[in-house]
């Protein structure tokens, strides 16, 4: 028989040659009567928001009066997890950075990177192999 | 009925090591279990022709193709590669260059562009997309119109004679029905590696025009053959 | 008065589905009572963020791209997306097997045919669908009527019959019978906004510039992964003899600890005085047979350094005299 296929593994890279943005929805939760919504009411009003919808036309944004609740920013990422952020009592300034973070984030679980790089193609040098080490030089077993 | 005759010494120049030359012993004949069959027993197509060793053996053999192209103002395209075009993958147990993947880059051209001609061209009910009727995709007439037998039967009419010069191997002689002995196949992967081969070679603008001019119009064209099969549709049936 | 309500809407509802029913036709014909209209289009929040996402032209039409996203279904509403993702696929197709056909000339055509299916099947696709936002429906029409869900809301929505419909938790009934699953649909409407990106340009070269930019380059295919040999050395002696080169000859390169219980040998396939190629083992045969796979990998998988392709503009290869032969027999 000749060679035979095997199933092809295919491993998502976003940003090559176009980049995605992985934030697509974010929900904005606000009560009319509590104090704590104050500062949500204020951004909602403000024109930093419409330009920030204005800047962002690829981000749903839906606008979801909560009553009886504190404001939450949730954010809905392309992995399927979502970014939950309360903006309870809150100023403006604020509440305008949290936006900023719910829009930049991957929706990844936040951790620490072992490597500076990481990649999915192979390294070009290969690994030390001490086979093939010249033989005067070689340790010997 | 055997004869056994001595293929040749093969040695390899330019190497430094030593090489014992091999002597090779081939038979001609009934097969005789763990010798070598004679490459003259086995390169002859289906019908009788011998495969070319060289340039002046290729030319008549490719001649016919090669006029059906220049008359469709293809040229430049090597007599090799026409030869590997000629050449199907049953031939010889795979032994000389076949034509198996440039059919699968023809046939995926052939799908694109005859998908824009039809939806540029043909009419549906459905609703179109800016002027594209692209309900006729996926209808009878999109079906036929890359099916073997309509393919074949193109080629038959379109290279008149084309069988006689393909490179093949006929599984059962005996068998004269070309949808069950496998000529269809044969002529389908012929016809279509003729597009790869010219997308390979010139590039996509000019199989693109080769598809448009000698495939998709004329007198007997692929669309023509296609709306033939759907209103007879118990010639079909018998292929 | 809520029950009310619901009681009202509901004999409306049953109205409503006689009607269609009574003027349902079959849903692969493509009928549908109403078009999806540019004026509702630029109201769905879905449509125009998808549309900004893939920075889609101005003449890709937000109603084209809601029509992208209906799947066929047995009460269809409006047209189906069937021959547009037909159409999507034969163009998708075309450039992924020019792609791996330039780059890897000598490719078999089984590992071709699956690698193609890595890069623009069904399942990579929905992954694809998924990152480009495309929200799938799976509210029942019941329901949809009782929220009183604009028109706006309901085109965003990928919409299609499913296969598996959860009617209780931890029960679902599978139906088959003109249904999709969620991965098909999906795929059915990236396939569709390819195909409809060329009815909205007309330009194959524009087409090719966004599959290339949103499909074939989203994806890493490890390709020397999708190998498997019965027989290598076989195989390569067959090669080497197709190929005319002298058959090949397997020597030891260096080895450790041949006596100890984990030996290693290093081992190289040569022909003539050329390598071509070298693997290790945990024992002679081993490393022979690894070396075997290592050279007929090196052949299979030969890339040019500059790849050219024929759909590029200024493409002409009249000096090219050999096409790859094929795949080895044994």
């Amino acid at each position: 028989m000749p060679v035979k296929a095997l199933k092809a593994t295919t491993v998502a890279i976003n940003g090559v040659k176009s980049f995605i943005l992985p934030c697509q929805k974010i929900k904005i939760d606000y009560c009319n009567w509590g104090g704590s919504s104050l500062g949500i009411k204020q951004y909602i009003q403000s024109k930093k928001f419409q330009k920030f919808a204005q800047d962002n036309q690829n981000i749903q944004i839906n606008l979801h009066h909560r009553p009886g609740h504190h404001p939450v920013i949730t954010g809905y990422y392309a992995n399927g997890r979502t970014k939950p952020i309360c903006v309870k009592n809150l100023d403006l300034e604020t509440i305008d950075k949290k936006m900023d973070i719910v829009r930049s984030s991957s929706g990844e679980i936040l951790g620490k990177y072992k490597h500076a790089v990481q990649s999915v193609n192979e390294s070009a040098r290969g690994i030390w192999s001490p086979l093939h080490v010249d033989p005067s030089q070689r340790h010997k077993i | 009925m055997n004869s056994i005759r001595l293929l040749g010494v093969r040695s390899f120049n330019g190497s430094t090591t030593q090489i014992i030359p091999r002597r090779t012993l081939v038979n001609t004949g009934s097969r005789v279990r763990g010798m070598l069959r004679d490459p003259a027993d086995y390169l002859v197509s289906s019908s009788g022709r011998r495969y070319p060793e060289n340039a002046t053996g290729m030319a008549p053999i490719i001649s016919n193709l090669k006029n059906y192209l220049s008359q469709n103002s293809v040229e430049g395209i090597d007599d090799k590669v026409l030869l590997q075009v000629l050449t199907h993958k049953s031939f010889a147990h795979g032994k000389k260059p076949f034509n198996e993947k440039l059919s699968v880059f023809g046939v995926h051209l052939l799908k694109e562009i005859s998908a824009i001609h039809l939806i540029e061209s043909e009419a549906s009910e459905g609703a179109s997309v800016e002027g594209l009727n692209v309900d006729v995709l996926g209808g009878t007439l999109s079906k036929r119109l890359l099916h073997k037998s309509v393919l074949a039967q193109f080629t038959r009419l379109n290279i008149p004679g084309i069988e006689k010069d393909i490179f093949w191997r006929n599984r059962n002689l005996m068998i004269t029905d070309p949808a069950v002995n496998g000529e269809n196949v044969v002529l389908f992967d012929t016809i279509l590696a003729t597009v790869g081969a010219v997308n390979l070679i010139k590039g996509k603008g000019v199989a693109s025009d080769f598809i448009g001019k000698a495939i998709l119009s004329g007198e007997n064209s692929l669309v023509e053959l296609a709306k033939a099969t759907i209103s007879k549709p118990q010639e079909n049936k018998s292929e | 008065m809520i029950s009310k309500i619901i009681e009202k809407k509901l004999v409306s509802l049953q109205l409503v589905r006689g009607l269609s029913s009574s003027t349902a036709r079959s849903a692969r014909n493509n009928a549908f009572n109403t078009v999806i209209t540019e004026e509702v289009a630029t109201k769905s929040p879905q449509l125009v963020t998808l549309h900004n996402r893939l920075r889609l032209p101005g003449s890709f039409k937000l109603s084209t791209l809601g029509r992208c996203l209906t799947c066929i279904q047995k009460d269809n509403k409006y047209p189906n997306n069937v021959g547009l993702s037909i159409f999507g696929k034969n163009l998708l197709s075309y450039h992924a097997t020019e792609l791996l056909l330039m780059k890897y000339p000598r490719l078999p055509l089984n590992v071709l045919n699956n690698a193609i299916n890595g890069i623009i099947g069904d399942e990579t696709l929905y992954s694809i669908g998924k990152e480009w936002g495309i929200q799938t429906d799976s509210s029942t029409a019941v329901e949809k009527f009782l929220n009183e869900e604009p028109e706006e809301i309901t085109i965003g929505r990928l919409r299609f019959d499913n296969q598996n419909k959860s009617i209780e938790s931890n029960l679902t009934v599978i139906d088959k019978k003109n249904t999709l699953t969620q991965e098909v649909a999906m795929a059915s409407a990236v396939k569709s906004i390819v195909g409809a990106y060329y009815a909205s340009s007309k330009s194959l070269q524009d087409t090719k510039k966004f599959i290339y930019n949103y499909i074939l380059t989203t994806r890493h295919l490890k390709i020397q992964d999708m190998f498997e040999f019965e027989q290598p050395t076989r195989e390569l002696a067959a090669l080497c003899k197709r190929q005319g080169l002298e058959q090949p000859v397997t020597r030891l390169l260096s080895e450790s600890g041949r006596a100890s219980k984990r030996p290693v040998f290093l081992v190289a396939v040569f022909s003539g005085n050329e390598k071509l190629g070298e693997s290790f083992g945990a024992s002679l045969r081993e490393a022979k047979i690894r070396a075997s796979v290592n050279a007929l990998m090196n052949w299979y998988l030969y890339s040019s350094l500059d790849v050219k392709l024929p759909s590029d503009a200024d493409y002409s290869r009249e000096t090219l005299k050999e096409v790859d032969h094929g795949i080895v027999i044994v």
